[in-house]
């Protein structure tokens, strides 16, 4: 047969991530938290794998096997309740129940750990943890790929050394009482973490390192010294701060990884979050230096010598909020177009939404509907920033657009915080103004500067229309850019103007800065910070820390 | 027609188009053009796996989406802006080996191939794919003029046609007759006995019409519309009161938008029409004509194949309230239709636009707007151009274009008369210029010689490096087979790696020279390059000569060490030094022909030369040692003059430098080199006698001098003289009272009052001055202004007796005579 005739595939699609591409908006993180990610969470994996890294090295062992170890270890003690963060928990937890008390567990047989990409030939350290160590300047690759070590990266690995029962993991199998005996020294729960370890990964996330002329990491004790004598000056102008971020100089970024540290112990000391609202806590403390306490009071904070610092994360937490409505209007976007599969053209599509309402939510939340002149009504009103206790402010109004129940009153609402984030613009000094042009960088069409001037318009049709078609742009050239990458994540396509839904569900998220979950989890395992179901604190040490007496 | 189900009903249509390697020529045919789907997702991918592959995209100009065009649009493929309607499907994939076509109901664009349900057919042959490229061809005929390099590439892959087999396959466009017309006919021919039509389309226009059409030549006893809601143009007041017209509600999983379009026949046969044509009068029953009815491309398939695709569709029955209902609102395409459609544009790296329009045009009064992806907008007055040539326009533009410019042509009044479109500035220059076909070695030389622009002798280049695939005809393989010897052609990878190498030379020199519009006081006073960047550029000119040499080596001469190669290889170093110099301002000119010299020596050390006339190759060789001041091996040169007679019409001949539009602006050296050269192969030849000739008129003359010189002989018959002192017949004197002293050698002598010297002279200027080849500037007059004071003076002595004043005028005729007896015939 010299032809076949075929019915043309549905594209399946990639996991869609970032499906704007705004990602670098929030790019601070990235600056200031080097090694800490969303993915690693337990220091004692940290501590654990530079220890192995130097066995696997000098006995010549199997990294894979090592790992697997130690999650059965995790698993076999904690049971259910293992700590935030640990792997791989029910597949090792179903291999652990096949296993009498008594057997002898073949480590050889425990096929599926590690990350199922790999076909379970990597494991969770070399895929997850690597980069972060290596960021911290613990470890790098020589041009063989072979692990080296900094000096403060080997000090490290050293406090595992003496370990009681480490040979466990160079034997290719084990006993459940052994899982048991090894707990109390190789766990990744806090309580096996020893006072060496607390005292070096303490120095190393705080900055207390510098760069021998070997160019090797050590610790720096008298920078630790200085700290603890209250002469380390924390206090940079917000122009330095802007400086140091542009910089990429480690030295300086340690110090901005400390400050923010210590901002955040701040924020936990001040405001002893529960696990839910710690996001959103941290979110309003940077942004308002306000914060709702857990009897729904707003209380002030005062951050010191880190004020400045604060200064430069308030614009961070704008464009978070640029971010939840950029992705959230995709959001809105999306489901309205989902309901016509066969397409339909933009005017269309706003056509169908009900202006009335829009116009209403305008009118009572800004007093107008000529969305270009938000900035100049709510000056008046608010000649300053939005606080906790305006009539007005950006976390009421996110708050409400995600509750309310129709589209229309999400649209507006979203449309209201653009508002409120371009009067919150205004207020910013030099520095914050660059930082927020070097952070909106790589966002398209999409930067904030580019959103107040060309979406807010005189019209409410008109800045919707605005606001879908850079939208629909921004994602027309993200898909291009992942393609080009072997990603496949196009939520919808375009032809000659008639938009098709992909029918992929996309909302967006509603706190992106998840990061701060992993560091309070680290600065538990540093013993600074307490957490219980109900809330996070600061510890006694923490408390210490703060005030410099280590 | 064969059962057979298919097994996988789904092609990715992104994978497939992904998996193509090697191609030379890629074309897509499409209404709809998303550049930004194609630059970037469809485009990268292919260019990787087939970076020599022209790539062509042909899409409806009212259809391409410019808002979404990027830098790349137009760059590294050629965009062609057809005429509304322009409606065929196709994507094909071209090389010397492989071919394949995709032909469906699919558009470029990411709605086409990763979302909506489209039909395609997938021919995976050669054969086919060639019988599509012609159609291609015929159509792009119509829209673009035959020199357009696009076509060089479609007629190198013609050259490999084979007649193909016998398929169930049948493709039928309007190009000639509407497809419905066609179809029936073919349709009633294979099987008289239809008994239902099943219609899928989103699309419609007049149905009744066309049903009526289908149901008269076929006698269908039902015909099955099927309608996706909320997708489909169809009326119901169109299909009402039909017999037999049966409306159905099709559905697909994933509610995906069905654009497929099938008309499918059901008999004691089962055939099906899949393509491009929607339900409609525009495609299904008009004839193709440019600019103002549609054109498509369809296959008539085996249509088991669709029905068993279409069995995994879901089919309601529909009420007419329904069909109206969910009938699309503002579908309308828009007609777009003006008075000039500007089929394709090209800014060369020179700076010219060349614009070319689907009929003359008239463009008295009008502005071309060139507007920059930065939105920046320039008017340009093309109003009074004269440079319309037939079709196409040609102007030198006062601005330098961006990739991604949108050209569009308005009025004085402001008016926009022609369609929007996309200047095309191309990345490869093979896509820009024309190629020569011809691979014989003189065209090329007469090419060159006309070469006087750089472009000229880019296109010359790209053609020495980019001939026509040679295509063994039987008898040749079977000899090339029988052959034990190597095959001392350079491999196809040789020949590429050659022509890349010299246009990777070439596109640098582009990139160098493509700013002259803006530079027209050349390199040297240009303030835009530094120093260090004028050093940079004249060290990558000055290696241009070995570049070229070397690709010269790997290519021709390893198949051909003719005095015509060799003769290509100079007179092309001659034209790139003098192109290159004009184009730099700057003084190479000798440098590079220096270059070209020794190169030359080289090679023809390593290659040798095979037998011939070398005399061109003799004049440029001279040309170029007078020009470059270089001296030439000497042994060298009298080994091209071995088979050379010489005289002024084979060695050195200054109408050959006319011919080939060299200026002689040192006419004295070159003299100057060329008598030495004649007198080198004089002595190495040993004998004088060989290199003069004298003809009959020459001779004639003689005799007049010598008669008027001998008194007793002046009344005395022409004829008779002439006999008389060649020794034919003396006695015959006698007769007119003179009686000649008969020397040894029987030849009679005769005593005159002229000095013997001043006969000699005279001898010499008759020789010289009425050879109808004698000139000052001819080699042979060089020849005998040299030999006058030694060598003629050993000719002349023979006519002599030393120490007398005896004159003996026969002997110098004989001896000439003699000498060029044996010539004469050895020439004939």
């Amino acid at each position: 047969m010299s032809y076949e005739v075929y019915w043309t595939k549905k594209i399946p699609l990639n996991a869609i991530i970032d499906p704007l591409g705004i990602r670098s908006l929030r790019a601070l993180e990235d600056i200031f938290l080097p090694g800490i990610t969303t993915q690693t969470h337990r220091i004692r994996y940290f501590t654990f794998l530079l220890w192995a890294w130097n066995q696997v090295k000098d006995r010549k062992i199997n990294l894979l096997q090592m790992e697997k170890l130690l999650t059965l270890i995790v698993q076999y003690n904690h049971g259910t309740n293992v700590p935030y963060g640990s792997r791989n928990t029910e597949k090792t937890q179903d291999f652990l129940q096949k296993k009498t008390e008594d057997a002898t567990i073949d480590l050889a047989e425990f096929t599926d750990f590690g990350v199922p990409g790999s076909n379970y030939t990597v494991g969770y350290g070399d895929s997850l943890y690597k980069n972060s160590l290596a960021m911290l300047e613990l470890v790098g690759t020589n041009d063989f790929r072979e692990i080296k070590f900094s000096e403060a990266g080997r000090t490290i690995a050293n406090s595992l050394e003496h370990a009681k029962g480490k040979e466990a993991f160079f034997q290719t199998s084990i006993s459940k009482k052994e899982l048991k005996e090894l707990h109390d020294h190789f766990c990744l729960c806090r309580e096996t973490i020893t006072d060496l370890e607390v005292d070096l990964w303490r120095k190393i996330f705080f900055g207390f390192t510098r760069s021998d002329k070997t160019g090797t990491l050590v610790f720096d004790e008298d920078k630790f010294q200085s700290f603890q004598n209250n002469t380390l000056q924390y206090y940079r102008s917000p122009q330095e701060w802007y400086e140091i971020a542009c910089s990429n100089q480690p030295e300086k970024i340690a110090l901005g990884r400390g400050s923010l540290l210590l901002m955040i112990l701040r924020i936990i000391e001040n405001a002893e979050p529960s696990s839910q609202s710690v996001n959103q806590t941290i979110r309003d403390a940077i942004y308002f230096k306000q914060f709702i306490n857990s009897k729904q009071e707003v209380q002030v904070i005062d951050f010191g010598s880190l004020e400045a610092f604060r200064t430069i994360w308030e614009v961070y937490v704008h464009n978070l909020y640029i971010m939840s409505f950029l992705e959230k209007t995709f959001g809105i976007f999306l489901k309205l177009l989902e309901k016509k599969p066969m397409g339909t053209r933009l005017e269309n599509l706003i056509s169908d939404l009900s202006f009335n309402k829009l116009e209403e939510n305008f009118l009572s939340s800004i007093g107008s509907v000529d969305l270009s002149r938000s900035e100049e009504i709510l000056s008046k009103e608010l000649p300053g920033k939005t606080t906790l206790k305006t009539r007005i402010n950006e976390r009421d109004i996110f708050r409400k657009a995600q509750s309310s129940s129709t589209i229309e009153e999400k649209l507006s609402n979203y449309l209201v915080l653009l508002c409120l984030l371009k009067h919150r613009k205004m207020s910013f000094s030099e520095p914050q103004l660059s930082m927020l042009q070097y952070l909106e960088r790589s966002t398209y069409n999409l930067s904030p500067n580019t959103l107040y001037t060309n979406i807010l318009q005189s019209d409410l049709r008109k800045t919707i229309g605005a606001l879908f078609r850079n939208l629909i742009n921004n994602h027309r050239t993200v898909i291009a850019e992942r393609y080009g990458a072997g990603t496949k994540c196009w939520l919808l396509t375009e032809e000659k103007g008639l938009l098709i839904p992909y029918s992929t569900p996309y909302e967006g998220v509603t706190y992106s800065e998840t990061k701060w979950r992993n560091v309070l989890e680290f600065l538990y395992d540093l013993k600074l910070v307490e957490k219980t179901d109900q809330k996070f604190s600061i510890s006694e040490a923490g408390s210490r820390w703060l005030k410099h007496q280590v | 027609m064969a059962q057979a189900p298919s097994i996988v009903s789904e092609i990715d249509l992104l994978k497939e188009t992904g998996a193509e390697k090697n191609c030379e020529l890629i074309i897509f045919t499409t209404f709809s053009f998303d550049p930004h789907f194609f630059d970037n997702i469809v485009l990268k991918k292919l260019r990787k796996d087939n970076p020599i592959a022209r790539i062509v995209v042909v899409a409806d100009s009212n259809h391409i989406d410019f808002e979404k065009r990027t830098y790349e649009t137009g760059r590294e493929y050629r965009l062609i802006l057809a005429p509304p309607t322009f409606h065929p499907k196709i994507f094909l994939f071209c090389s010397n080996k492989t071919g394949k076509t995709l032909i469906g109901s699919h558009n470029l664009t990411l709605s086409g191939f990763s979302n909506n349900l489209e039909l395609s057919c997938k021919i995976d042959n050669r054969d086919i794919t060639i019988e599509f490229l012609e159609i291609i061809k015929n159509l792009l005929s119509k829209l673009l003029s035959l020199d357009d390099p696009i076509f060089t590439d479609i007629d190198k892959q013609l050259q490999n046609k084979f007649i193909r087999g016998q398929t169930d396959l049948y493709t039928i466009t309007n190009l000639e007759l509407p497809i419905l017309d066609q179809t029936l006919l073919k349709i009633t021919k294979l099987d008289p006995k239809i008994r239902t039509v099943k219609i899928v389309s989103p699309f419609y226009s007049e149905p009744r019409k066309l049903i009526e059409k289908i149901t008269n030549a076929t006698k269908a006893e039902k015909v099955q519309i099927c309608v996706q809601k909320n997708n489909h143009t169809l009326s119901s007041d169109e299909i009402k009161n039909l017999l037999h017209v049966e409306p159905l509600e099709i559905q697909a999983k994933q509610k995906r938008r069905i654009h497929s379009k099938i008309i499918l026949f059901e008999g004691t046969k089962k055939l099906a029409l899949v393509g491009s044509p929607n339900f409609t009068t525009a495609a299904l029953n008009e004839i193709y004509q440019v600019g103002r009815s549609n054109l498509e491309i369809a296959v008539l398939v085996d249509g088991e194949k669709i029905n068993s695709l279409l069995s995994e569709l879901s089919y309601l029955s529909i009420t007419m309230d329904e069909i109206d209902d969910s009938r699309m609102k503002n579908n309308q395409w828009l007609a777009g239709h003006y008075t000039h459609h500007i089929v394709t544009s090209i800014y060369d790296p020179f700076g010219y636009l060349h614009i070319e329009f689907a009929s003359s045009p008239s463009l008295s009064g009008t502005y071309a707007e060139l507007k920059s992806m930065k939105n920046e907008i320039n008017m340009i007055d093309i109003g009074s151009s004269e440079k319309v040539e037939g079709r196409k326009l040609t102007f030198n533009c006062p601005v330098k274009l961006e990739p991604g410019t949108l050209l569009t042509i308005y009025s004085n009044a402001g008016l926009q008369v022609s369609n929007v479109s996309i200047v095309n500035i191309l990345r490869s220059i093979t896509d820009i210029m024309p190629i020569y076909n011809t691979m014989s070695p003189d065209q090329i030389i007469k090419t060159l010689a006309k070469a006087s622009t750089f472009e000229d002798l880019v296109r010359l280049t790209i053609s020495l490096w980019n001939p026509p695939e040679k295509t063994a005809t039987s008898s040749e393989k079977q000899t090339s087979e029988d052959n034990s010897q190597p095959d001392i052609l350079p491999s196809s990878w040789g020949r590429s790696q050659a022509r890349k190498d010299i246009l990777d030379i070439l596109e640098e020199l582009y990139s160098l020279t493509s700013s002259r519009a803006n530079y027209p006081t050349g390199l040297a006073s240009t303030t835009n390059y530094s120093k260090e960047d004028i050093v940079d550029i004249k060290n990558r000119i000055r290696r241009i000569p070995l570049k070229f040499t070397k690709c010269f080596e790997n290519y021709k001469l390893k198949t051909d060490n003719s005095s015509s190669v060799y003769s290509i290889y100079l007179l092309y170093s001659i034209r790139l030094s003098e192109v290159l110099s004009k184009i730099l301002q700057t003084d190479i000119q000798e440098l590079l022909q220096r270059e070209a010299l020794l190169n030359f020596n080289t090679l023809i050390r390593n290659y040798g030369i095979s037998l011939g006339d070398n005399s061109k190759l003799l004049s440029l060789l001279l040309y170029l040692e007078s020009h470059s001041g270089l001296k030439l091996d000497e042994k060298l040169l009298l080994k091209l003059t071995s088979n050379i007679r010489i005289n002024e019409l084979n060695l050195f001949n200054t109408s050959y430098l006319e011919e080939m539009s060299i200026e002689l602006n040192k006419k004295q050296d070159l003299y100057d080199i060329a008598e030495q050269l004649t007198i080198s192969i004089i002595k190495s030849k040993g004998n004088l006698w060989e290199n003069i000739q004298i003809n009959p008129e020459i001779e004639n003359k003689i005799f007049d001098y010598y008669q008027s010189i001998i008194p007793e002989c002046k009344q005395i018959p022409k004829p008779v003289f002439m006999k008389a002192v060649t020794g034919i017949d003396v006695i015959n004197l006698y007769g007119y009272g003179v009686y000649p002293r008969t020397e040894a050698d029987g030849l009679p002598s005769f005593t005159t009052q002229i000095p013997l010297n001043e006969v000699l002279e005279k001898t010499l200027q008759i020789i010289k001055g009425n050879h109808i080849n004698l000139n000052n500037e001819s080699l042979t007059a060089i020849l005998l202004n040299k030999l006058r004071k030694e060598d003629l003076r050993t000719i002349l002595a023979f006519t002599l007796e030393r120490g007398k004043a005896r004159f003996t005028p026969g002997r110098i005729i004989l001896k000439f005579r003699k000498q060029n007896e044996p010539k004469l015939a050895a020439t004939r």
